[in-house]
C-alpha cells in the first residue's frame, strides 16, 4: 500500500511541478538572478572603480612630489644664483670704486706735480726778472763794478735749480 | 472495502501509523465534524478522465498548498526591482546563491545557468512539501511514493532532454558507455549503463520518500507509545523524543531537498556532458 504507486498522482504531480515551474520562470527566477547578477556586477565595478581611483590618487601623490621636490631644487638654486650674483655685483662695485679712487689719487698726483713745476718754473722767472732787476740797478749804480757784477753772478747761480 | 479495512485496523490496533502516512480521499481539520471536533474529515472529489483515476487526495491538495504558498512567496518576495532585498527574500537569495554557486555551477559548469530555474524550482518545490508535512493536519506530499516518482520522472526527462540537446540522439545513447571497451564486455556493459540510467531517478524517488516517511514515522511511534501502552505518564519520556525528532526533522526537510537537488544536478550534468 505505501509503496504502490498510483499513476493518477505521479500525473497531478507533474502537472503542478510544471505549472510551479512556468510561473516561477516567468515571475520570480528571471528577477532573482538578474538581480543577482546585477548586484555582483556593482560591486565588483565599485571595488574595481575604488582601486582605480586609489592608484589614481596615488600618482597624483607621487607627481607631487616629485614636483614638490623640483621645486625645492629650484628654490635652493635661485638662491644660490642670487647669491653668487649679489657677490659678483659687490665685487665690482668694491672694484669700480677702488679704481676710481686710485685714479683720482693719481689725477690729484698729477695735477700737484704739475702746479708744483708751474710753480717752481714761474719761481725762476720771478728770480730771474728780480736779479735782472737787481742787476740792472746794480748796473745803475757801478756799471763797470766788476767785483759787483761777479758777486750778482755768484747769488744767481746759488740758487738751486728745482725745489 | 475501505470501511472494512477501517473496522479490521481499529479492532486490531489502537493506532494507526501507517494510515497516518498513507494518502487518503479525505482531508483531515479541526471544527469541521461535530462528533470529532479535531478529527474532523472533508472529503474530496474523485475524478476519473480516460480511464486513469485522477481523483484529488490528500497529499495532492497539500502539494497545491504548497505550491501556492512556493509561488506566492516567491513572486511577492521579488517583485520589488530596486535590488534592496527585504527579509523574506535575503532568506531566499541565501538559498539560491548558494544553490548557484556551490552547487549548479561547479558541477555544470557555466551551462549551469541554463538549469538554473528548473533546479531552484526542484529545491523550492520539494522543500515547501517536507516542511509543510510537519505542519499539524496536514500531510507530507513527499512522502507518497507517487509524488516523489512524477519529480523523478520530470528529472529524468530533463536528463535526458539535455543529453540528447548536447550529444545528439544517437550519441547520447552511445555517450552512456564508456569508450575503449572491449566489444565482448559490450554485451554485459550495454544492460548495466541502461539500468543505471533507470536507476538513478529510481534512487532519487525512493530516498526522498524514504526520508520523509521514516521520520513521520519515528514521531508518530514515539507518541503512540502513551496509547499503546496505557499510561499517560509515558509521555513524559516521548512527548520530547518526539519534539527533538520533529526538530531533526525540519533539517532532514532541508537536507533532503538539498540532496534531491544536488543528485539532480549530478544527473543531468553527466547526461549533457558524459565525459567527465
Amino acid at each position: 500500500m505505501l509503496l504502490d504507486p498510483h499513476l493518477g498522482t505521479i500525473l497531478w504531480t507533474i502537472i503542478t511541478f510544471v505549472v510551479v515551474l512556468l510561473i516561477l520562470k516567468k515571475f520570480a527566477w528571471p528577477q532573482l538572478l538578474a538581480s543577482l547578477d546585477e548586484r555582483e556586477q556593482r560591486i565588483s565595478d565599485a571595488i574595481s572603480g575604488a582601486e582605480q581611483a586609489r592608484q589614481e590618487a596615488e600618482k597624483v601623490l607621487s607627481e607631487h612630489q616629485q614636483k614638490l621636490v623640483a621645486a625645492e631644487d629650484e628654490a635652493r638654486q635661485i638662491i644660490a644664483e642670487a647669491r653668487e650674483a649679489g657677490e659678483n655685483l659687490r665685487q665690482d662695485v668694491v672694484g669700480q670704486a677702488k679704481e676710481e679712487a686710485q685714479r683720482a689719487i693719481d689725477q690729484a698726483r698729477t695735477s700737484i706735480e704739475s702746479e708744483k713745476r708751474a710753480a717752481i718754473a714761474e719761481l725762476r722767472r720771478e728770480m730771474a726778472d728780480l736779479a735782472v732787476q737787481a742787476a740792472g740797478a746794480l748796473i745803475d749804480a757801478n756799471l763797470d763794478d766788476d767785483k759787483n757784477r761777479s758777486l750778482v753772478d755768484d747769488l744767481i747761480s746759488r740758487i738751486p735749480e728745482s725745489n | 472495502m475501505a470501511g472494512s479495512t477501517q473496522a479490521a485496523d481499529a479492532a486490531n490496533a489502537q493506532v494507526d501509523i501507517i494510515g497516518h502516512i498513507l494518502d487518503q480521499k479525505t482531508l483531515e481539520l479541526p471544527f469541521v465534524d461535530p462528533h470529532h471536533l479535531l478529527a474532523g474529515e472533508v472529503p474530496l472529489p474523485s475524478i476519473e478522465i480516460f480511464g486513469i483515476d485522477m481523483s484529488i487526495t490528500r497529499h495532492i491538495v497539500m502539494m497545491w498548498v504548497a505550491s501556492f504558498l512556493l509561488v506566492v512567496l516567491m513572486v511577492k518576495a521579488f517583485r520589488k526591482p530596486d535590488g534592496v532585498p527585504s527579509g523574506l527574500a535575503n532568506f531566499f537569495e541565501a538559498i539560491v546563491i548558494f544553490l548557484r554557486d556551490e552547487v549548479v555551477l561547479p558541477i555544470m559548469g557555466e551551462d549551469g545557468k541554463k538549469y538554473l530555474p528548473f533546479l531552484l524550482t526542484i529545491f523550492f518545490f520539494v522543500l515547501f512539501c517536507n516542511l509543510l508535512g510537519l505542519i499539524p493536519y496536514s500531510a507530507t506530499a513527499t512522502g507518497n511514493i507517487s509524488v516523489t516518482a512524477g519529480l523523478a520522472i520530470c528529472i529524468f526527462l530533463v536528463m535526458i532532454g539535455s543529453g540528447m540537446a548536447n550529444n545528439g540522439f544517437f550519441g547520447f545513447f552511445k555517450s552512456l558507455i564508456p569508450s575503449g571497451v572491449p566489444p565482448l564486455l559490450l554485451i554485459i556493459l550495454i544492460p548495466v549503463e541502461l539500468i543505471s540510467l533507470f536507476v538513478k531517478p529510481f534512487a532519487l524517488c525512493v530516498r526522498l520518500f524514504a526520508n520523509m516517511v521514516g521520520g513521520h514515522v519515528a514521531i508518530l511511534v514515539f507518541l503512540s507509545l502513551i496509547i499503546i501502552m496505557q499510561n499517560e505518564w509515558i509521555a513524559i519520556g516521548a512527548v520530547p523524543f518526539a519534539a527533538a525528532i520533529y526538530l531533526l526533522e525540519i533539517f532532514v526537510g532541508f537536507v533532503q531537498a538539498f540532496v534531491f537537488t544536488l543528485l539532480s544536478t549530478v544527473f543531468i550534468g553527466m547526461a549533457a556532458h558524459p565525459d567527465h
